[in-house]
């Protein structure tokens, strides 16, 4: 019934079949581009929905071992960090696109570290694939599969793990879907800003005076460190790396009327973010975005160990503090942030009508009784 | 019969002894020394025994001349309900001000502590010579009224405008912030931004002296310790022609601090590190001084 060329056709059609992986590309063979990261609470410039094919995009991190002022007082830290901040920079890319990663630890460092992709899948993250002796670097490509914004942090093994983290060695990744950010419906949400805020616990110990101490190396610093982070209560919780980072002069600005993006990651622990005067339009509470956004919220969850991202479109001018709502830790802790709006105040929205003045039935009795 | 110089007790025995206690007790009331009880109850002054003040408590006086003073009072103020700036009014002084060279220092306060009539402050020991800190409105008042029982002079916290009299030119800049009746964001992003470009001060307390002294001869005004004045913080309306102002509402369980800014604080706070009121560059320490009144 067939011939011998269609029979040999067919031999040569199944033996091309048998070897069909080798018909996807090859990772290697993708086009190549570097990325620049830049210092949070800003990212690196990136597009939101993109018609190029994936590609593989190349990334540097440097393990910084530095002491690091965490507040006004001066108390300082031991701190372990990915290129020089608390936390590591945001890398951007999108799904399917592969992260290819050079991670280095200079021999002025002290101790091996790690990076662990909550992104990627395998070998712990990368963990085990990346560990480096100071004066070693090691490169990992991983696929981003799974779009979302994820944590990364470092995890050299055993009681390093937690110490490492709490040290300051954290960061986030966002795997923008390829078409950009949808609401449930499938409309396409896009953002004019983007900030990530970082939120680290920092255990620090004290002196019998009720001081906190100061050490010369992250070895001098681990058994007293161990201590008080074993009790879980953190004497600091902070975004970017310090009390008031994101205040003052380094407030995140903004504008009526523009829709802003807000990550927000905790390597560690649970947080509860919440925008004082503002809301989260569209909130990937979990992070990933193949999720429908919630709509609305006043404030959301961060779960230990996750980064969770909010859009929000400003209605009103004026200051707005962005803050962990245990407000214990917003307050005495350090875990607040500030954003200045500019632009048209709406009195439809918020209006006083009446400004403070004595009660009038108490002018007239001497009291409300 | 026998005065103490005709007979000297044997004090090497017993009897000797007894003897020598028996005969002290009338030479002791004639030589002066008394021993009475010291009652910790209050004594009015003019019930104050003079051999109990005690002028060694007296600290170092300056004397501020007489000299109008120009500066923008504390509280909120609102014109045609939108809140704006205190108008700038001068006051004539009618009597010169005595104002304490330094603030209260830690030894000084600690001396209210040891007599029981001071909480002790929650810290560790201060050195002598720095000024007390983590001190609230209510515990520099305690300390005042101590003082002036002990030394039966009438000292008390400075009002405002006196802190402000003594500061001459280390007076803070309290700002003209630009507002709008339409958009009441805009005073709050001035203000903000105004907070943001202060410089912040040195946490660490200095020795008494570190900021030197101002043309008065007053000591470390507006250097990193704000000091507690005794007025409240009030709520007032301005007339229409921005010059003159009335009080609607007082509110004393606030008080103003002046220091390198004007705060305003919880009566009862110790420590404003964490904001309390204020948003941007909060106190770094809290301490204060004292003005004397004469009679």
């Amino acid at each position: 019934m067939f011939t011998n060329t269609e029979r040999l056709a067919g031999a040569v059609l199944a033996i091309c079949a048998l070897s069909a992986p080798a018909l996807a590309a090859d990772p290697a063979k993708l086009p190549h581009e570097k990325v620049a990261l830049v210092a949070p609470p800003f990212i690196h410039p990136h597009e939101q929905a993109t018609n190029s094919a994936p590609k593989v995009i190349e990334f540097e991190l440097t393990v910084q071992e530095k002491p690091f002022v965490i507040d006004d007082q001066g108390t300082t830290i031991q701190a372990m960090t990915f290129n020089g901040s608390i936390p590591g920079p945001m890398m951007v890319v999108h799904q399917n696109d592969y992260v290819q990663l050079t991670l280095r630890n200079p021999s002025s460092n002290t101790m091996a570290h790690n990076i662990d992709f909550h992104a990627a899948t395998g070998a712990l993250g990368g963990g085990a694939l990346t560990l480096i002796s100071p004066g070693e670097e090691v490169v990992l490509r991983w696929k981003a599969t799974r779009a979302g914004v994820f944590v990364y942090h470092c995890a050299p093994g055993g009681s390093m793990i937690p110490w490492h983290v709490v040290s300051g060695m954290s960061g986030a990744v966002m795997v923008l879907p390829r078409d950009g950010l949808k609401d449930r419906n499938g409309k396409p949400l896009r953002y004019d800003r983007a900030y990530y805020i970082g939120e680290n616990d920092f255990y620090v110990p004290r002196d019998e005076k009720g001081n906190y101490k100061k050490y010369n190396s992250p070895a001098d610093a681990y058994a007293d460190t161990e201590e008080v982070m074993r009790k879980l209560i953190p004497t600091h919780v902070v975004f970017n790396g310090r009390a008031g980072a994101l205040t003052e002069k380094n407030a995140l600005k903004a504008k009526v009327g523009e829709r802003v993006l807000i990550i927000h990651s905790q390597a560690n622990r649970d947080s509860r973010p919440h925008l004082i005067g503002g809301h989260g339009d569209y909130v990937w509470e979990t992070g990933k975005f193949d999720n429908p956004p919630a709509r609305d919220l006043e404030t959301w969850f961060i779960r230990g160990g996750s980064a969770g991202a909010a859009l929000y479109t400003f209605l009103e001018p004026g200051i707005y503090a962005y803050v962990t709502h245990n407000l214990i830790e917003a307050v005495e802790l350090g875990a607040t942030a500030h954003f200045m709006v500019e632009g048209e105040w709406n009195d439809d929205l918020m209006k006083q009508i009446q400004p403070p003045r004595p009660i009038a039935e108490e002018k007239k009795t001497g009291s409300l009784n | 019969m026998l005065t103490a110089q005709q007979y000297s007790p044997n004090l090497h025995s017993t009897k000797g002894l007894l003897v020598a206690l028996v005969l002290s007790l009338p030479l002791g009331i004639t030589a002066g020394t008394v021993l009475r009880s010291v009652s910790t109850r209050e004594v009015p002054q003019a019930f104050r025994e003079p051999a109990l003040v005690r002028p060694e408590l007296e600290p170092q006086i300056v004397e501020i001349p007489l000299h109008p003073v120009r500066f923008r009072p504390a509280g909120s103020f609102s014109l045609q309900d939108t809140v704006v700036d205190a108008p700038l009014v001068t006051l004539a002084s009618r009597k010169s001000l005595l104002i304490m060279r330094h603030q209260v220092s830690a030894a000084e306060y600690e001396r209210c502590v040891a007599a029981r009539a001071c909480k002790a402050a929650n810290r560790g020991a201060a050195a002598a010579d720095f000024p007390a800190v983590k001190v609230s409105w209510e515990d520099a008042s305690t300390y005042a009224a101590w003082l002036s029982r002990e030394t039966g002079k009438t000292y008390r916290l400075p009002a405002d405008e006196e802190w402000i009299a003594a500061a001459g030119s280390r007076m803070p800049e309290n700002a003209v912030i630009a507002g709008s009746a339409k958009n009441p964001a805009a005073r709050w992003l001035a203000e903000y931004e105004a907070e943001a470009n202060r410089d912040p001060a040195e946490i660490e307390p200095k020795p008494l002296g570190t900021f030197g002294v101002n043309e008065y001869g007053v000591a470390d005004l507006a250097g990193n310790v704000w000091e507690w004045t005794d007025s409240c913080f009030i709520r007032a309306t301005v007339s229409d022609d921005g010059l003159s102002y009335q009080t609607t509402t007082v509110n004393c369980g606030v008080r103003v601090v002046e220091g390198l800014h004007r705060a305003y604080l919880p009566n009862f706070v110790r420590d404003a590190r964490g904001g309390a009121c204020s948003t941007g560059n909060p106190p770094s320490n809290l301490g204060f001084r004292l003005v004397r009144d004469e009679p």
